[in-house]
């Protein structure tokens, strides 16, 4: 008789699960029945434009000091996410010379590195997409507030008129706010960086200067080209951008980027260095996979006894 | 090395496509398309649409063109580099966002523009009359014109006169307010009145641009201010409606509306008619502001000022329906639907309704056909 291991459940991983795609059901719910425009409105961009309107009023009628709180506070609410991004990549750097034991040793095989990656991922303790969440939830933040940016300083009429539709009818100080001071040093917020390249450069480095710090050294070839390969094109790619978008979203990108770069350097320090478990001893191969791991084996004693 | 060129081949080929995209789209706000506007007469009707388009539309033959500025040609169709030609001269190029009403004299279709700038058209050929005149800052309102003279105020905010047969400014310099001038003046005989975005209503005086009152209003004004027997009605981002009164700007009263009160408004028979950005539509007494009836919900903010056919009126909305509200009892019932928001006011000749939506569409309605209101849309849907 095969004596057959069940996989093993992890109550604290399945009600993690459970949360996650019980969220995602409900979201989905949500926008089937309300619509996805009424969610998106109402869930994101109401409360974020007028709270920068609110810091806008009492602090002191300035864009800049309101943006700049306005990511602080952002920033602070997803600095977990921010500190499991940087355990996640911090975690994975650590692994890399154990991956290129693996990579030695069953280059040749795929689905054999890919379930000695899995055992490695696993014994770590390390989910290697835990450094995209951080991300994907940052995207429709950043779609999110381009919007809000361009209704609060709205210099048109169509973008005056979404900004009326939008605002809180209890929030009384917009009279005396609105048309916003769009106004900063030789910049109109609502429009892009007359000279084209101040606030590109700016763009473009600061997030250069965070990718570089947030990216963990590889040992796979490939990998380590690809992340060079990001770091150089992202900031460019956010620096074009920035010719096209509003000034007042692309100095958000800059405070947003100094804070993370401020924020990276102080969770690297507070941060302990990573310490792995030590690898597990080969568990044998099941019998219903022995054909597989002794395939495997065969080719390591073949490979011993030359 | 093969790592080093696929790194290095990637960002060459963003380079390019940035450039080339880059080099041809076009900077500033991109919710600037302007919204159609149209201004008419019993022959034709003058429109600017949302692409920037000047046309002029038989009113008879089912809206045909009578004449386009520019004329579609090749160079002015899409395609991604279509922006790209630098050979056509700026003739050639449709006008920037255009918000107000086209002005319309005996010879001239006048169509103040976001490009800065006041346009001439001969009102027969639709050629552009003389060189335009260019203000400092966008200019978003619409025209008013009197004893051939523009008045016009811009996002510089400056008020300006302009002598229509020269182009030059009447007065020695345009008049400054604190904030953008984005609504069309009123003006009478003795004076020019107009809302800034600084929170103030101005008077200045007709012949030499000085300023003979400002009074405070509470908060922005983004639209225009109506004159009626001596009585300039304000409505303004403070939620609302003023009547001052236009000697010396004194406040006559002053009435709450629920949002933003941005078009224009509408003065029949000692009452006042105007919509507001919750969706309702106002009626109140010209006198002292008590309401004429309670306000009527619409589908949609009203941006745009209602216009009068038989005893009713007609105000689209943002939902791109078209009411007609009788004006004694507030009685609405939807004319039609248009495809796109109405935000410009409706053009009323006879019993003949032109409205103009965002998406570049020009309706002609009959209000009198209960089954099916549209005469012809224009441009005229593909079979």
């Amino acid at each position: 008789m095969q004596n057959v291991k069940r996989p093993q459940i992890d109550p604290k991983q399945l009600r993690k699960s459970l949360l996650t795609w019980g969220i995602i059901a409900a979201v989905v719910l949500a926008g089937t029945q309300i619509g996805w425009g009424v969610i998106w409105r109402e869930g994101l961009i109401r409360p974020m434009l007028n709270t920068l309107l609110f810091l806008y009023a009492y602090l002191g009628k300035s864009f800049i000091v309101a943006i700049t709180a306005f990511t602080v506070v952002l920033r602070l609410i997803t600095s977990p996410l921010q500190i499991k991004q940087i355990r996640s990549a911090k975690h994975m750097a650590a692994l890399q010379p154990r991956m290129a034991e693996l990579q030695k040793k069953y280059g040749g095989d795929k689905s054999r590195m890919a379930l000695e990656q899995q055992k490695l991922y696993k014994e770590a303790g390390v989910n290697p997409l835990g450094g995209c969440l951080p991300s994907l939830v940052q995207f429709p933040i950043w779609i999110g507030l381009y919007q809000s940016i361009n209704a609060i300083l709205a210099d048109t009429p169509l973008e005056l008129m979404y900004l009326g539709k939008n605002v809180y009818a209890g929030f009384t100080a917009i009279v005396s706010i609105v048309p916003l001071q769009s106004h900063f040093l030789w910049l109109n917020l609502a429009r892009p960086d007359p000279t084209p390249f101040v606030l590109p450069v700016l763009v473009g480095g600061t997030m250069w200067l965070q990718q570089k710090m947030m990216t963990q050294p590889s040992a796979d070839p490939q990998q380590a080209s690809m992340n060079q390969t990001m770091e150089i094109m992202m900031p460019l790619m956010f620096g074009y951008f920035t010719t096209q978008f509003a000034s007042g979203l692309a100095l958000y990108f800059v405070i947003s980027n100094v804070i993370g770069i401020v924020m990276q350097w102080a969770i690297e320090r507070i941060e302990k260095p990573v310490k792995l478990p030590a690898p597990a001893t080969q568990e044998p191969a099941l019998a219903g996979e022995k054909g597989k791991a002794s395939y495997g084996r065969k080719k390591q004693r073949r490979k011993a006894k030359r | 090395m093969k790592i080093v060129t696929k790194r290095w081949r990637f960002i060459l080929i963003f380079i390019v496509l940035a450039a080339a995209f880059g080099g041809c789209m076009p900077r500033g706000a991109v919710t600037n398309s302007g919204w159609t506007v149209v201004a008419a007469t019993d022959k034709a009707v003058f429109a600017v649409l949302a692409t920037g388009r000047v046309v002029a539309l038989d009113v008879e033959n089912g809206g045909n063109e009578l004449w386009s500025y520019p004329l579609v040609t090749q160079e002015t169709k899409g395609g991604f580099l279509a922006g790209c030609s630098g050979g056509s001269s700026s003739a050639d190029k449709p006008l920037d966002a255009v918000y107000g009403i086209p002005a319309l004299t005996e010879n001239l279709v006048l169509v103040a523009s976001y490009d800065h700038r006041l346009h001439a058209f001969d009102r027969s050929s639709g050629s552009k009359v003389g060189d335009d005149f260019a203000a400092d800052g966008a200019i978003i309102g619409g025209v008013t014109v009197r004893d051939g003279v523009a008045y016009f105020g811009s996002s510089d905010y400056k008020v300006y006169a302009v002598d229509i047969a020269t182009r030059k400014l009447v007065w020695k310099e345009p008049f400054a307010t604190g904030h953008w001038v984005w609504g069309e003046p009123a003006v009478d005989e003795k004076r020019v009145y107009v809302g800034s975005m600084d929170h103030n209503v101005y008077a200045i005086n007709r012949q030499t641009g000085q300023e003979e009152w400002r009074k405070p209003v509470g908060g922005s004004v983004p639209g225009s201010v109506t004159l009626a027997d001596g009585v300039l009605l304000v409505g303004g981002v403070d939620k609302q409606l003023r009547a001052l009164r236009a000697e010396d700007g004194t406040e006559i009263w002053a009435r709450p509306l629920g949002n933003w009160v941005w078009g224009e408004v509408l003065v029949h028979d000692d009452y006042v008619y105007v919509g507001s950005l919750d969706g309702k539509m106002h009626a109140l007494k010209l006198a002292d502001g008590s309401p004429r009836w309670e306000a009527v919900a619409l589908e949609g903010a009203v941006r745009a000022g209602p216009a009068l056919l038989d005893g009713d009126l007609i105000v689209g909305t943002e939902s791109g329906a078209i009411y007609k509200i009788n004006m004694e009892t507030g009685r609405s019932e939807v004319l039609f639907r248009a495809a796109g928001a109405v935000l410009s006011t409706p053009a009323v000749v006879g019993s003949r309704i032109y409205v103009g939506t965002t998406v570049g569409n020009v309706y002609a309605l009959d209000a009198g056909r209960t089954s099916d209101p549209q005469v012809w849309v224009y441009p005229p849907k593909q079979k």
